[in-house]
Formats: C-alpha cells, structure tokens, sequence
C-alpha cells in the first residue's frame, strides 16, 4: 500500500506499475489498466480504489461506455509520487531518507506523525516524549538499532541508504540535539526542550527545502 | 486608417498562431493518440478558443493603438496571447496595489488569479471530452471486434505484434527479451479466461494498449476482407 512519510512516497510494485501506465498511456478504463499492466481487472481494481483513496489516481464518470463507465487518470499527485519513487534510493537524499524512516508510523498507529502529536499533547515545560525520541534517532547513524523499538515498521529501501558524510545542516542539528541530552543529564529539562526544540525546527526546515 | 477587411485580416493572422499554439499543446498532451484526439469535439473546442482568444485581444489592442495594423503585431499577439492572460493579472495587481489598502488588494489578486484559471478550467474540461470521446472510440472498436472477429485469428495477430515489435515494459526496460516473454505469457493467461468474448476482449485492449489502435483497424479490416472471400458470389 502506498505509504507518505514525510513527503516522501513509497510505492509496491504494481502500484507504481500502474501509475506509470496511465502516466506514460494516458487516462484508460479499468480493463485497459489491467492490460497496460499484463494483468486483470479483478486485481487491479482493489489497488486503483487504494490510489484513489490516497488522492493519487482519479476516476471519472463517463457517459455510455460499452466497457465500463469509469475512466482512471493520474493525478498531479500521483505524477510526484511515481517521479519519488522512481529515484532509486541512493539517489535519494539520506536525511530526508532517513527522516521518513524515523517518522515511519508504528505498526498499530494510526497517523504517520507520531512526533507532532505528542508535542502538541505535552504541556509546555516537559520534555516531549516524540521530541527526544527524534532527535536521539537524528543524532543517531542510519545503521544504529539502539533504543528505536520502534523501528520495526520502517521501510526496508530506507536502511539500505549508504552512509555519507553529514552536510553542514545536520551537524548543527546534531549538535544542538547533544546539547539538549547534556542539559537533560543535569536536570535542566527546560532547556534542553529548547534544544531539541531548535533541533526540530532544523530538521522541519531541512524536510521542507527543495534541495533537501 | 487602416480598412476592416484588414483588421479582419490581421485578426485571422492571430487567430491562425494561436490555433498552431493549440495544436502544439494538444500534441503534447496526447502524443500517442494526437490524430484521433483532433477528430473529437474537445479538440475543436479548445482550438476555437485559441483562435478567437488571440483574434479578439487583437482587435482590441488594435483599437486602441492604431499603430497595431500591422501583420508583425498580429503574430506577435497570436504568439503571446497565453501570457497576455497572465500579464493582464500582474498589470492589474501593480495598479491596484498603488492606490489601495492591503486587503483590498488581496481582494483584487483573488479576481486575478481566477481569470488565469478560467483558461486551465476549460483546458482541462476539454482535455476531459477528448480523453473520455478516446475512451469511447476504443471501447467501440473493441466491441466490433468481439462481435465482428474470429478468436484464433485474434490471438495469432497479437502474437505476431509480440514477436515483431518489442515492447518495453514500464518496469522493465532494460530487459526487453523478459518483456516479450511476458507478453507471450499473458496471451496464454488471456487464452486460460471463461469466456470467448473476454478472451476477445482482452486481446482486443492489448493490442490497442501496446501497439496501437491501428493495429487494431488493420486487423478488422483484414477480418472484413476476409469474411467477404469466403462469401460465395461476393467480389473481393
């Protein structure tokens, strides 16, 4: 099932198949899908419904059609997120691959944001919960499994990412994250919410960026 | 002075560059079918808009700056009427800004930007009609075939296309010869189905999907020919 974590878009097989037939053919009913993917429309029609649910496909009514009144295309969306997942992974930026690993939602949660949520339900003073989680995970290398029980979800495309040298951004984010568990160490959890605060404000800016 | 039969002249000067405008557009939206999407009502539709878009602003322009008469202006607003559009939405923005409050003109860049998508709204309803008239002509041929065509026949023109075109598939590209083993084992999948009408059906949306609704027609045609031979006492 096609999955969005932070922007980031992660396809299957026949999902993507099927993307990139009514990309490169065009709008086709629903048989026509099926054949431009070498399959039927008994499987293909539960993962177009899938992609129309997540806005990445679009059906149409059309009037008189001998072979059904539905006619499916791609949405602008669905363009971006076959182009995402045309990438192979290498290409990929890996802090932003990174990113949606670590904010991969758990097996039986149900929103993908786990980390603004708990922010948001924190009073203010408290170290969230969702904050320092993150910014252990930012701090720590793609490869480390040490205190990310919850990483059981992630995507497998995600730990294949090779490892590479920290840009300029991440080490400042990196810094400020050690600077935060320094401050929590001696008991000052006010400021060490502001650090990780900034962290994650980084990390949101960085998520943002084009050139991310 | 210049005299109206000019003007129209010019105008149609205009009109002519914005239908070129139109098909370069319709072109690109529908590369593998342009020759079909230009006989639909879609495509005449959006061509008249670029004809009489750029033949009115023309016109207008003309009206108001007499030195317009002239063939050069009129390609020239032919060829930018697009962003005439667009630039009629920045002008009326700046003017606006100078004289009025900050919400005013907010209000005013709303009005502005719905005139830019008067023109993206009516694109897309007629890439609409075109895409689901296709659709149509597509479903109509591959019922004549269903009702029109011999199963056998059928199979072994798809086969045919398989061996003699290649198709890349979109996630195999690279190995085009797993591609073509691929299509040999979905004819045989197709073959396996119930009914002999699905059978038709899917071959039928194969061949049009991978090589073409040409090829389609062809094999009809063929069909048609053949039909006719074997009826005694009629001419072929």
């Amino acid at each position: 099932m096609a999955n969005r974590m932070n922007g980031v878009y992660s396809l299957d097989q026949t999902e993507r198949r099927i993307l990139r037939a009514l990309h490169d053919k065009g709008p086709g009913m629903l048989m026509e899908v099926a054949v431009r993917t070498l399959d039927f429309p008994e499987r293909v029609a539960p993962v177009l419904r899938t992609l129309h649910e997540q806005g990445l496909v679009h059906v149409e009514r059309i009037r008189g059609g001998v072979l059904g009144n539905e006619l499916w295309s791609i949405t602008p969306q669905g363009r971006r997120a076959l182009e995402e997942a045309a990438q192979p992974s290498g290409q990929r930026p890996a802090f932003i691959t990174r990113m949606a690993r670590d904010v991969a939602p758990l097996p039986n949660s149900s929103s993908g944001s786990e980390y603004q949520q708990e922010e948001a339900a924190q009073p203010s003073g408290q170290q969230p919960a969702g904050t320092t989680r993150m910014a252990r995970d930012v701090a720590l290398p793609p490869n480390s499994s040490s205190g990310s029980e919850y990483q059981s979800g992630v995507d497998a495309a995600a730990r294949s990412v090779p490892l590479r040298q920290p840009t300029g951004h991440e080490l400042e984010i990196e810094l400020l994250i050690k600077l935060g568990d320094l401050a929590a160490q001696h008991g000052d959890t006010n400021e060490a919410t502001k650090y990780y605060q900034q962290a994650l404000k980084l990390v949101r800016e960085k998520g943002r960026s084009p050139d991310a | 002075m210049t005299s109206l039969p000019q003007l129209l002249l010019f105008a149609a000067l205009s009109a002519a560059v914005g239908v070129a405008w139109g098909l370069s557009e319709l072109v690109s939206a529908f590369a593998l079918d342009t020759g079909y999407a230009l006989r639909t009502l879609g495509a005449w539709l959006l061509l008249l808009v670029n004809a009489f878009a750029p033949a009115f602003i023309y016109v207008l322009a003309a009206s108001f700056f007499p030195e317009l008469y002239a063939w050069q202006a009129a390609v020239a607003i032919g060829l930018a009427w697009p962003v005439v559009i667009r630039n009629l939405h920045f002008n009326f923005s700046a003017r606006i800004a100078d004289a009025a409050s900050d919400d005013s003109n907010a209000a005013d860049q709303a009005t502005s930007v719905r005139f830019e998508r008067i023109y993206t709204n009516f694109q897309s309803l007629a890439y609409r009609m075109i895409n689901a008239q296709l659709a149509h002509q597509r479903a109509g041929l591959i019922a004549r075939v269903v009702t029109d065509c011999d199963l056998n026949d059928l199979e072994a023109h798809a086969r045919r296309l398989c061996i003699a075109q290649p198709v890349p598939m979109s996630d195999e590209r690279e190995n085009e010869n797993l591609s073509n083993e691929r299509c040999s084992e979905y004819i045989d999948n197709i073959m396996m189905r119930e009914s002999v009408d699905e059978k038709k059906m899917y071959l039928s949306a194969f061949v049009i999907n991978y090589f073409g609704r040409a090829s389609l027609e062809e094999f009809i045609r063929q069909q048609k020919h053949k039909v006719r031979k074997s009826i005694p006492g009629v001419a072929s």
